[in-house]
């Protein structure tokens, strides 16, 4: 299922009602073989790939511009660092837009999945034997029966994003 | 200064408070038109004045700024005199005025930043203490008033009794009556009788009467009371009593004067008052009849940010709008389309309005000039009419704060530089008062402004010599300048021609600022000047910052804006069209008479060539300037102007210096603003014009044939041009002079990590190569595999001309000289220069020579390169036979004896391949070393040649390795020397 923007107010009444008080809501998405999850009061929308323009001379994870109603959104790329270098194709890409301390951006995904009702409980610390440069964008995990979810940390990202771009 | 921002109600004070300065200085100005030219009515603008420092004090009060209160209270006392007639406004009463409006002002703005030291006043509050108080017989009517109320007494009219009024009018001093029996017939002066000396120490005797003929009766004033007065009066007094003031007028209340003046002034002479001011009729009528200056609230106060605000989302809705015009033209749906329409319009019409809010009249930063004029005036012995045209023309506000210094300073220098003092403008036949004209009006997107001024006009001889002063150019460049080139050398940091610097101008600071001032919110100054007749400078500034016309280029498949005030022009260059210079890995352009260096714009941002494989040869160049470096950058194609709304980059996209920042164009998509400083830094551009050296291959291999040369034309101790074969240029560098070190008498630059010789022609060819504009220019030549510097004053230019080299005899150091352009040039020869400065250098070659003359047989039909390598051959010791072409050569053998063949591949009637097959058919020749001396150097060429018979295969103009090779063919083998230092 997707969102099309964040849930007005009353239907986040109403899911609230459903769920226990202490749960929480995320969005999740799929890059390559990776699914993360991530808070959807930090999502503002997620939209279909919209024509985007490359910056040349940029770090490899920020892909280009796109016009988002008049507002220019960078759109960052992830994929090289979970080690897919495939080139972006122009089209079959969705966007989740993501508030940041810096402002919005746009992070490309493959494929964006239901919203899920997770409990705190169930977000556990990073274990240590994950790949460092996993490490760097999550800041949790949530073990589900059947799949482990990668708690996005956006503020990991924009640091890797920054740290790339001095290189 | 505490950092607190203020209260809004300081705010509001302060910015009500400025604008009643504005409005008072203004006024101030008229008024003093008035009163000392006699033009207009002065009445009017006394009541303004007034009305302003009112509404200050009043303000003020509130704020509770006392010391903004008095300064405000003395200038409304004055204002209220000189409204009811009582005082004239003569120069002095309207310079305490400006003193005291510029007074507020100051005390305002340090309350407004909430700083605590407040400005003196107690000089103004003292002069303007000593004005109220008439010193200067300007209340003479006041005291007249007064005087006229002792009826029946004398009173002779003297400055004491003047003081003596005002003490008494001021309650400072007290009236006594007092009553001598004298005789009228015995007192003649009774104000001077040596019995009433003691009372002229203590206070004034102001005037007597004789009551019967043997009393007199006295008034006097002093700052005493009765008892005291009693005590000092002599003792024949009849009797001593005070005498209220009030008491001897009909009228109490008109004693003390209040701006009840109409009967009052009535009386007064009109000889006393200089100007028709607002006594002549009441007051109150007067002021019914003006023209209101508050109108009723047509404006309202609204906060920039907001107006800011309103500007952006305006923007955004502009591009909205052109989106959806482009999506309606596609669908072309009728229904949509009228709306759509409408759409258009309002948008359009909203756009100019809200543009419209952020516009103020120029009337904003004019204003202070009069005052500007004024003050200098007075201070000078000059007299200017300032004229002010369109002052109603409209600009951002943005613009106008930055344009305010510049037109103060280019004001200030009209003044100052442009316009002379009277007295030799009359000599001139001018008249005596100066005239500058302000002029403003819009053209097209563009607000001029210009200021004229009708005095001496630039000095280019001045210009000329302040040039040459601060070695700017040399006198020959100068000499050839253009009149409109030499004004502009004013431009130049700290270039003044005043002769003395005034306390106005001429500190050599300026015009350098206006200009880059100007040039930063993308305007352009340019200079127009006649000598004796006067001066125009004319400011181009854009209508506004927030919409900015951009030229969008193609690259690759990528599209980049380029702001137009950094663009200088488009060139096309290609096929029949001049062409980019291509050399190794750097290009430049010739642009009419200056090499600029050329970046590709897809090469720099490591972009993919477009598809469909277009000609290269055909590209658009962008002329752009960044500061003083004008450069070319190469796109693959020109798009469209377009009017563009600035956005910042995102923060992730900082860290890249290319672009400035993005804008959304007509179709919906981004596009980034190019940097042009960045792209300047990218391409390493910025310190100095880099030729790298020449491409050895191509290029030289066409200029050989017919003797088409390349050359580097430079200029040596500045008076001589010299030219430098191109094809034995490195790199071309600019160092700054402390770079220059000494190795015992030689100099050397550290360059790349190592250490470069450079050769100066001073101790060579007796030319002196001095640093002329504060840098050192070297021309890096590569001579094997080292290389060495020359150090030239100017690089001018490169040319590539068929050149009639003629041998000059007895210039060691020169190769010849040749007609380039309209001048005789020398062409330097570079391998003798070394040798003559570091004999070791091709020591190599000599050991050559060692083993007795070896004859060559030279075969090459360039006759510029025959004579060159003749000259070096045989420079060390060889014997040289030439050769036109591969014929000549075998009939040069048969007929030589020669030990070493040195031969070009490409030449008329028979070439090298031809010519070394036919050597290899002679069992004769079979060993004889032959030496393939050729432009042709791709392997295959190689291969060719080798195997046609040639035992080396060189490529031309590579001295070293010719003599290297030929070395090598010496029955003694090879000898380097690698210290030639």
């Amino acid at each position: 299922m997707q969102i099309q923007d964040a849930p007005p107010a009353g239907d986040r009444r109403n899911v609230k009602d459903r769920r226990t008080q202490s749960n929480l809501l995320y969005s999740s998405f799929r890059i390559g073989d990776t699914t993360f999850i991530l808070n959807i009061h930090q999502v503002q929308e997620v939209l279909q790939a919209l024509e985007m323009v490359t910056v040349p001379l940029s770090s490899g994870l920020v892909a280009g511009l796109i016009n988002l109603r008049g507002e220019i959104v960078p759109t960052v790329n992830l994929r090289p660092v979970l080690g897919i270098h495939d080139a972006l194709k122009e089209t079959d890409n969705m966007n989740v837009v993501i508030y940041s301390p810096i402002g919005i951006f746009s992070l490309i995904v493959d494929e964006v999945h239901d919203i899920l009702e997770v409990s705190p409980t169930m977000i556990q610390a990073t274990p240590p034997s994950l790949p460092g440069y996993l490490k760097a964008i999550t800041n949790g995990i949530c073990k589900l029966s059947n799949s482990l979810l990668m708690v996005l940390d956006v503020e990991g990202v924009v640091r890797m994003i920054e740290s790339h771009s001095q290189a | 200064m505490d950092n607190s921002p203020p209260s809004s109600d300081l705010l509001m004070f302060f910015e009500e408070a400025t604008e009643r300065l504005d409005e008072a200085d203004r006024s101030l100005l008229h008024l003093e038109e008035a009163v000392i030219d006699g033009v207009g009515d002065a009445s009017d603008y006394i009541n303004v004045l007034f009305r302003a420092v009112h509404t200050i004090k009043g303000n003020a009060g509130i704020m509770d700024l006392s010391a903004v209160v008095e300064v405000a209270h003395v200038l409304e006392t004055l204002m209220d005199k000189v409204r009811a007639g009582q005082i004239t406004p003569d120069r002095k009463v309207l310079d305490l005025v400006f003193m005291g409006l510029d007074l507020l002002r100051e005390m305002i703005i340090v309350v407004y930043q909430g700083g605590d030291e407040h400005p003196d006043t107690t000089v103004f509050l003292t002069e303007i203490q000593a004005v109220l108080s008439g010193h200067s017989g300007a209340r003479k009517a006041e005291v007249k008033d007064i005087a006229g109320r002792f009826t029946g007494w004398e009173m002779p009219e003297t400055g004491e009794l003047i003081e003596a009024l005002i003490e008494l009018d001021n309650q400072q001093s007290e009236l006594f009556r007092l009553v001598f029996p004298y005789r009228k017939a015995d007192v003649a002066h009774p104000l001077t009788h040596p019995d009433f000396m003691s009372l002229n120490l203590f206070g004034y005797l102001i005037g007597w009467r004789w009551e019967g003929e043997d009393q007199l009766q006295l008034a006097f004033v002093a700052k005493l009371t009765l008892g005291e007065v009693e005590q000092i009066v002599p003792s024949n007094v009849v009797s001593c009593d005070a005498w209220p003031a009030a008491a001897i007028a009909p009228e109490a209340p008109a004693v003390i004067p209040v701006p009840v003046v109409a009967e009052a002034s009535a009386q007064v002479p009109e000889a006393v008052l200089a100007v028709p001011v607002a006594s002549a009729k009441p007051a109150e009528a007067k002021v019914s009849k003006l023209p209101s200056s508050e109108p009723m609230e047509t404006s309202i106060r609204v906060a920039i940010p907001l107006v800011d605000k309103l500007l952006n989302l305006v923007g955004e809705l502009v591009l909205n709008r052109n989106q959806i015009l482009q999506h309606v033209r596609k669908l072309n749906d009728q229904s949509l389309m009228a709306p759509v329409q409408r759409l258009n319009l309002i948008t359009t019409e909203l756009q100019e309005a809200i543009m419209k809010t952020r516009l103020q009249p120029i009337r904003g930063v004019w204003d202070r000039f009069p005052r500007l004029v004024r003050d200098y005036c007075r201070s000078g012995d000059k007299s200017i009419e300032l004229v002010m045209e369109g002052a109603d023309t409209e600009l951002d506000r943005s613009l106008l704060e930055v344009i305010r210094d510049p037109m103060t300073h280019i004001l200030r220098n009209a003044m100052d530089h442009g316009l002379e003092p009277a007295g030799e403008r009359v000599l001139a036949g001018k008249p005596a008062q100066g005239t500058i004209k302000l002029v403003a009006y819009q053209d097209g997107g563009q607000i001029i402004i210009e200021v004229h001024e009708d005095g001496r006009g630039f000095n280019l001889e001045k210009i000329h010599a302040k040039a040459l002063n601060l070695g700017l150019y040399s006198a020959e460049v100068l000499g050839a300048m253009t009149e409109t080139e030499l004004m502009q050398l004013v431009f130049h940091p700290g270039f003044s021609t005043a002769e003395a610097i005034s306390n106005i101008s001429g500190r050599g600071v300026g015009m350098d600022v206006v200009k880059t001032n100007i040039e930063r919110i993308g305007g352009s100054v340019e200079i127009f000047s006649s000598v004796g007749k006067g001066t125009m400078i004319k400011i181009r500034i854009p209508l506004t910052l927030a919409v900015l016309p951009a030229l969008i280029v193609h690259a690759g498949k990528e599209r980049f804006a380029i702001p137009q005030s950094e663009l200088l022009e488009v060139v096309r260059t290609g096929d029949g069209l001049q062409r980019i210079e291509q050399l190794r890995e750097s290009m430049v352009f010739r642009l009419r008479n200056t090499l600029i260096p050329v970046i590709s714009l897809r090469a720099i941002l490591g972009l993919a060539e477009p598809e469909g494989g277009e000609d290269e040869r055909i590209t658009n160049l962008v002329i752009l300037h960044s500061g003083s470096q004008v450069f070319g950058l190469a796109v693959d194609e020109i798009g469209d102007t377009e009017e563009i709304v600035v956005k910042p980059l995102h923060q992730f996209l900082q860290a890249i210096h290319t672009y400035s920042g993005v804008t959304i164009l007509g179709n919906g998509h981004a596009c980034l603003i190019l940097d042009i400083g960045g792209l300047l830094k990218l391409g390493n551009l910025s310190a100095a014009n880099q030729i790298e050296e020449s491409n050895k291959d191509a290029e030289v291999a066409g200029s050989v044939k017919g003797d088409v040369q390349q050359m580097l034309l430079c200029k040596i101790g500045g008076d001589h041009t010299y030219a430098i074969p191109l094809a034995l240029v490195s790199r071309l560098e600019v160092f700054p002079p402390e770079a220059l070190e000494y190795i015992g008498a030689r100099r050397v630059i550290q360059y790349a990590g190592e250490i470069l010789p450079v050769l100066d022609f001073e101790s060579i060819l007796g030319i002196s190569s001095e640093v002329t504009d504060g840098q050192v220019h070297v021309v890096v030549v590569g001579v094997g595999e080292r290389q060495i510097g020359l150090q030239v004053s100017e690089i001018l230019d490169i040319i590539e001309d068929r050149l009639m080299v003629h041998p000059v005899h007895g210039a060691d150091g020169i190769l010849g000289a040749a007609v380039i352009g309209k001048h005789t040039t020398e062409i330097l020869d570079v391998h003798n220069l070394i040798e003559q400065r570091y004999p070791d250098w091709f020591k190599t070659q000599n050991s050559a020579a060692k083993f007795g003359p070896k004859a060559i047989l030279l075969v090459e039909d360039s006759s510029f390169f025959r004579g060159l390598l003749r000259s070096h051959l045989e420079g060390i010791g060889y014997h040289v036979v030439e050769a036109e072409d591969g014929e000549i050569g075998l009939t040069q053998l048969a007929a030589n004896p020669i030990d070493i063949v040195l031969s070009d591949i490409e030449m008329p009637n028979m070439d090298g391949l031809a010519m070394v097959r036919r050597i290899r058919q002679n069992p004769q020749w079979k060993e004889l070393p032959c030496i393939a001396l050729t432009t042709r150097g791709s392997s295959e060429d190689r291969q060719l040649g080798v195997s046609a018979g040639f035992n080396s295969y060189l490529t031309k103009y590579d001295r070293q390795a010719v003599l290297e090779t030929l070395a090598s063919y010496e029955p003694g083998g090879m000898h380097y020397s690698e210290e030639v230092l």
